[in-house]
C-alpha cells in the first residue's frame, strides 16, 4: 500500500515537529519512516497505529508527563530522534574532514598542486619583502574564513538549514581557529623573521604557506558541496512543493 | 536471549557484504534484508543503521545517490571501487574469526577406545 502525499507530508510535519529541522536528513528518516508504515499497512494496519509503531520503534513513547497533565500520541514524545541527530552531525563532520585530508593528499600529488603552494610562498615572500609588515600576511591568511562564512550564510539564506553544510561550516571554523592558535605566536618577530625583522625564515614560510594551501583546498570542497547540495534542493522542492 | 554486543563489531561487514551483492541499496531495504536472511533472529535499529551508512560513507568506501521515486526522495548506497577492495579485506577477515572463534566453541573429535 502507498501512501498518498497528504500522509507522506503529515510524516514530514512530525519529524519537524520533533525538531528534525534538517532537511537533507529528513529526506532519508522520512523515507524510511514511509517505507516502515507502508509494510506495516500492507499487513492490515491503519496508518495512525502503523505510524504508532514506528515511532515506539524509534524508542520513542507514545505519551508525556507534563505538569498539566499527560500529552499522548505520536507528537507528544521525539527525544530518541535527538541521539541519532547528534550521530549525523558528528558523522558529518567526520566525512568532511576525510574529504578534506583526501583533496589534500590529491592535489599534493599532482604538478598543479605543487605549483600553487609554491606560488602561495612566493605571494607571502613577496608581500613581505615589499612591505615589511606581519600583520599584512596574517590579514592574508585570515581572508578565506571571510569568505567561506559569505558563502555559508547566502546558501543558508537560499536553500535553507542542511545538517551537513552546518557540520562542514563548523568544522573549517574549527580547523581554522586552530590553525590560528597554532600560528599566531610565529608572527612574533624573531620566529617567523629573524631578529632584524628582515629576513622570513623559510620553514615559518612554508608553514603559513602549507596552511593557507589546506585552507584553499577545503574552499574548494565546500563549494563542491553546496553545490551538489543546490542540486539536491532542486529535487527536494519537485517532489515536497 | 540474544547478546547485542556480540553482532555489534559485525554490522559494518554485514552492509558491505549486501551492498556487494546488490549494484545498490537504501537503508531500509538493507534492514529488511538482514532481517530475512537471518529469520527475524537479527534486527538492525535505525539508531545503529544509519551512524554506520554515514562512517562508511566518511571513509569513501561506500557513496550515495538520491533518487525521485515519485511520492519522495530516496537514498541509495553502492559500493566504491576502494569499498569493493575492503569488502574482500573485511570478509577475509571476518572467515578468520569465525574459523578462530570455531577453535574454541567446537570440541575436536576424539575417539573413544572401551
Amino acid at each position: 500500500m502507498l501512501l498518498d502525499q497528504s500522509q507522506i507530508k503529515y510524516i514530514d510535519d512530525y519529524l519537524k515537529h520533533h525538531k528534525i529541522d534538517y532537511w537533507d536528513i529528513r529526506i532519508e528518516l522520512l523515507d524510511h519512516i514511509v517505507s516502515k508504515v507502508e509494510a506495516l499497512m500492507d499487513h492490515g494496519k491503519t496508518f495512525e497505529s502503523s505510524l504508532e509503531e514506528v515511532h515506539v520503534g524509534f524508542g520513542n513513547s507514545i505519551q508525556r508527563y507534563w505538569n498539566t497533565g499527560v500529552e499522548t500520541g505520536v507528537l507528544a514524545d521525539g527525544r530518541s530522534f535527538y541521539p541519532v541527530i547528534q550521530q549525523f552531525k558528528k558523522n558529518a563532520k567526520r566525512n568532511f574532514f576525510a574529504i578534506i585530508f583526501r583533496s589534500t593528499l590529491i592535489e599534493l600529488r599532482t604538478i598543479k598542486g605543487v605549483f600553487t603552494l609554491i606560488a602561495i610562498m612566493l605571494v607571502f615572500y613577496l608581500i613581505f619583502k615589499l612591505t615589511h609588515n606581519s600583520f599584512l600576511l596574517s590579514t592574508v591568511t585570515i581572508l578565506p574564513l571571510f569568505i567561506i562564512n559569505k558563502k555559508y550564510k547566502d546558501f543558508k539564506k537560499e536553500y535553507q538549514n542542511t545538517l551537513n553544510i552546518e557540520m562542514y561550516y563548523s568544522f573549517y571554523k574549527n580547523l581554522y581557529y586552530y590553525f590560528l592558535l597554532l600560528f599566531i605566536p610565529i608572527f612574533v618577530i624573531g620566529i617567523v623573521f629573524d631578529l632584524n625583522g628582515n629576513q622570513m625564515r623559510i620553514l615559518s614560510l612554508f608553514i603559513i604557506s602549507f596552511q593557507t594551501f589546506i585552507n584553499i583546498v577545503a574552499l574548494e570542497q565546500f563549494d563542491n558541496c553546496l553545490n551538489k547540495f543546490k542540486d539536491l534542493f532542486s529535487k527536494y522542492k519537485i517532489v515536497y512543493k | 536471549m540474544k547478546n547485542d554486543s556480540l553482532y555489534k563489531g559485525s554490522l559494518q561487514t554485514i552492509i558491505l557484504k549486501l551492498l556487494g551483492e546488490n549494484e545498490k541499496m537504501y537503508g531500509y531495504e538493507i534492514t529488511q534484508k538482514v532481517k530475512e536472511l537471518t529469520k527475524d533472529e537479527l534486527v538492525i535499529t535505525e539508531g545503529a543503521l544509519y551512524p554506520a551508512l554515514h562512517k562508511l560513507e566518511a571513509e569513501g568506501l561506500l557513496e550515495s545517490e538520491h533518487v525521485n521515486i515519485g511520492n519522495r526522495i530516496r537514498k541509495y548506497y553502492k559500493l566504491t571501487e576502494k569499498g569493493t577492495q575492503e569488502t574482500a579485506n573485511r570478509m577475509a577477515e571476518m572467515q578468520q574469526f569465525l574459523e578462530t572463534i570455531a577453535q574454541i566453541f567446537t570440541p575436536p573429535l576424539k575417539p573413544k577406545f572401551s
